[in-house]
């Protein structure tokens, strides 16, 4: 029986009777928990998860509806829990290369042995690079919804996303092992 | 370009190493009790509760609130006596008994909670029920607006609910001076069910009494027509005592429908004729075994856990024999001849029936509950009226009603047909159709009357928890603390 109600009304409503809050909880809570699991690691994303809902109610009240769904504002939210944690990232991005290491991610391309390139050049990326890319990559939000989450113009989303995807082209671009066959296709930004 | 993404692609592909997601109930709990804390802060320094005043509360004052019903109360007395059908005897000190106490004055106390100092938190556990046979986000926040409402009419100004996890809601009282009371109003709203008696009620031996009257069962007639000065739906009227009863139903085929009134078994536990099991119960309750009679050892309860937990001092499980009635069958007790002496469930003078649970009108299908004077005899008495949806179902149970008073009636016998309204798990009224009068039913639209046998004090309570509505969640309460004390499981009754 899920509400009807669109978020934006929810979270309005919500400023006077917080019980209804959860309605909007209920909706994001799995996306919301998978992009932090993602960035995070699994230890941390129930905690980092409950802090992202705890911060969006206070401040549900300066929510503004621009896609109908408050997963983007949520996931800005994570961004800015994620950044305060910055140190957890990076262990979980040194855990990621090392599994990327042993084992191969997808049989089928190959591509495991590149995984720690990958890895390694994601955790060189700039911050904002960073988290404007894997908004996009992890949480799958559209380039629209990202500028909404990060509060910035679509167009720095587009050249944050094109650098980020040209710097991880390069990394895998020049393969540890030669023998692997690349096909490098950033031909444009 | 189809290699244009592969860097991303290769990330999307990276994503879900080693990630396993932390299980869906614990997570949704550790953002609940995060919210809640939140709510919690955000309520401290504006000394601000959610029974106090918001507009967003309306809802629920409207419901619990006062309210004039021009004509109403006329229409429906009038009704009374044209259609002499609902007239109802309503025992309503049974209805408090059956809560598992008595009044609240005498109610149980927590030896952790001293009375009258400092806070309280109560703490329930939210199951589902026929209705709702999910716990969701808005089933939960309908049952926090009917509990406010609780609250609200138990003259709590400040209590506080939230939802303190995936299925629990937190009450805070302000003083622990109300937990006795509100322990025995919150949580539990009066569930007012109409059944098409004659088509769910079954005969002692397992019959359903409709498709039983056109070849002259007796049982079956007993149980429609009464015996001798015995209304249908009365004690000695094709009743059984309760052991009897509950085997009877324990051995029905599960029938589930959204139509029933409780989804889950029910247990209950018998001692055998003589035994010392019985022995133990009888001198804890200060009474004396009847010979040759199964006794009550526990129950009904939801499972066999809360079974063994309520058995008496010094009688153990293995000493019982535990009946299992399955979900779609109901065991009520007859009507109860004066409101002034309840007979208690356990009691060897109870008498029961056993009904299929084919529910047709509930309370959520009633409008407008009110406590009123019946101008006929001056009592005091409870109106109310159909929603639309309880209007037409009301139509329809009382046609297929009178179409079968119609098909059984044979020459020279008229055979009235009835339904059934029980409160809880009490019959209070079993009132007839004259199928001659109203072949094609009663509308709903007049609503009805239920009159005799009441005080105003237990009409208006009544009234009062008919008013709140029905809790679309079945509640448990779980525990019983000062608000950062360690939690206390609730007293038994």
């Amino acid at each position: 029986m899920e509400s009807l109600l669109s978020d934006a009304r929810i979270l309005r409503d919500s400023v006077s009777d917080p019980t209804i809050f959860s309605s909007v909880y209920e909706r994001h809570l799995v996306s919301v928990a998978s992009y932090v699991a993602r960035r995070t690691g699994p230890e941390l994303s129930e905690d980092l998860t409950a802090e992202v809902f705890a911060r969006a109610f206070r401040k549900r009240s300066v929510f503004r509806d621009q896609h109908g769904s408050a997963l983007p504002w949520l996931l800005g939210i994570a961004n800015n829990v994620i950044a305060d944690q910055r140190r957890a990232e990076r262990r979980r991005l040194e855990t990621l290369r090392r599994l990327a290491t042993v084992r191969p991610v997808s049989s089928e391309t190959s591509v495991g042995v590149l995984g720690p390139e990958l890895v390694g050049e994601l955790l060189r990326l700039p911050d904002a690079d960073r988290d404007t890319l894997l908004l996009v990559v992890w949480g799958e939000l559209s380039y629209a919804e990202a500028a909404t989450a990060l509060s910035v113009p679509i167009g720095t989303i587009r050249s944050r996303v094109a650098r980020a995807r040209r710097r991880l082209a390069a990394a895998i671009g020049q393969p540890a092992d030669p023998e692997v066959p690349i096909v490098n296709g950033e031909s444009h930004a | 370009m189809p290699d244009r993404d592969e860097p991303l692609d290769l990330l999307r592909e990276l994503r879900d190493v080693g990630i396993t997601p932390p299980p869906a109930a614990e997570l949704r709990a550790r953002v609940a009790s995060a919210i809640t804390e939140e709510i919690e802060r955000e309520n401290q320094p504006q000394r601000r509760d959610f029974n106090g005043g918001s507009p967003h509360r309306s809802r629920a004052q409207r419901v619990g609130g006062p309210r004039r019903r021009p004509g109403f109360g006329r229409l429906a007395r009038g009704l009374v006596p044209a259609v002499g059908v609902l007239v109802v005897v309503l025992v309503v000190v049974l209805f408090v008994g059956l809560r598992g106490s008595g009044p609240s004055t005498t109610a149980p106390g927590h030896g952790p909670v001293a009375p009258g100092r400092g806070s309280v938190k109560l703490v329930y556990m939210a199951e589902p029920t026929a209705l709702v046979p999910h716990v969701t986000t808005r089933a939960l926040e309908r049952t926090v607006q009917v509990m406010q409402a609780q609250v609200r009419a138990l003259g709590i100004r400040s209590g506080r609910l939230s939802l303190s996890g995936a299925n629990e809601i937190t009450v805070v009282l302000p003083d622990a001076r109300n937990t006795a009371q509100a322990e025995l109003e919150l949580g539990s709203t009066a569930q007012l069910l109409f059944y098409d008696w004659e088509a769910n009620a079954l005969t002692p031996d397992g019959k359903a009494a409709a498709t039983h009257l056109q070849t002259q069962d007796p049982d079956a007639i007993e149980i429609s027509q009464g015996s001798g000065p015995l209304p249908a739906g009365a004690p000695g009227a094709g009743s059984m005592a309760l052991y009897q009863a509950v085997r009877l139903a324990a051995r029905q085929p599960r029938w589930s429908s959204s139509a029933n009134s409780r989804i889950t078994p029910q247990y209950w536990m018998f001692g055998a004729p003589g035994s010392a099991a019985c022995a133990t119960a009888a001198r804890e309750e200060a009474t004396v075994p009847v010979a040759g009679e199964h006794c009550l050892l526990a129950g009904p309860e939801d499972s066999v856990e809360e079974l063994d937990s309520g058995l008496p001092a010094g009688v153990r499980s293995s000493q019982g024999q535990v009946l299992s009635v399955p979900r779609g069958w109901v065991v009520l007790e007859a009507i109860a001849s004066s409101f002034a002496h309840p007979v208690p469930v356990a009691s060897p003078n109870a008498q029961f029936f056993v009904l299929k649970d084919d529910v047709a009108l509930r309370t959520a299908d009633i409008t407008n509950p009110q406590q009123g004077t019946d101008p006929n005899t001056g009592t005091p008495d409870i109106t109310f009226g159909f929603s639309s949806k309880g209007k037409s179902e009301f139509q329809n149970l009382t046609a297929t009603i009178a179409r079968r008073g119609a098909l059984v009636s044979g020459l020279g016998q008229t055979l009235n047909q009835h339904f059934a309204i029980a409160l809880d798990n009490q019959l209070i009224s079993v009132p007839y159709i004259d199928y001659k009068a109203y072949p094609d039913g009663i509308t709903g639209d007049d609503g009805a009357d239920l009159t005799s046998g009441f005080t105003v004090a237990s009409a208006h309570s009544l009234a009062a928890d008919l008013q709140v509505g029905a809790l679309p969640l079945s509640l448990k309460l779980v525990c019983v603390s000062a608000p950062a004390g360690p939690c206390h499981s609730p007293a038994r009754p």
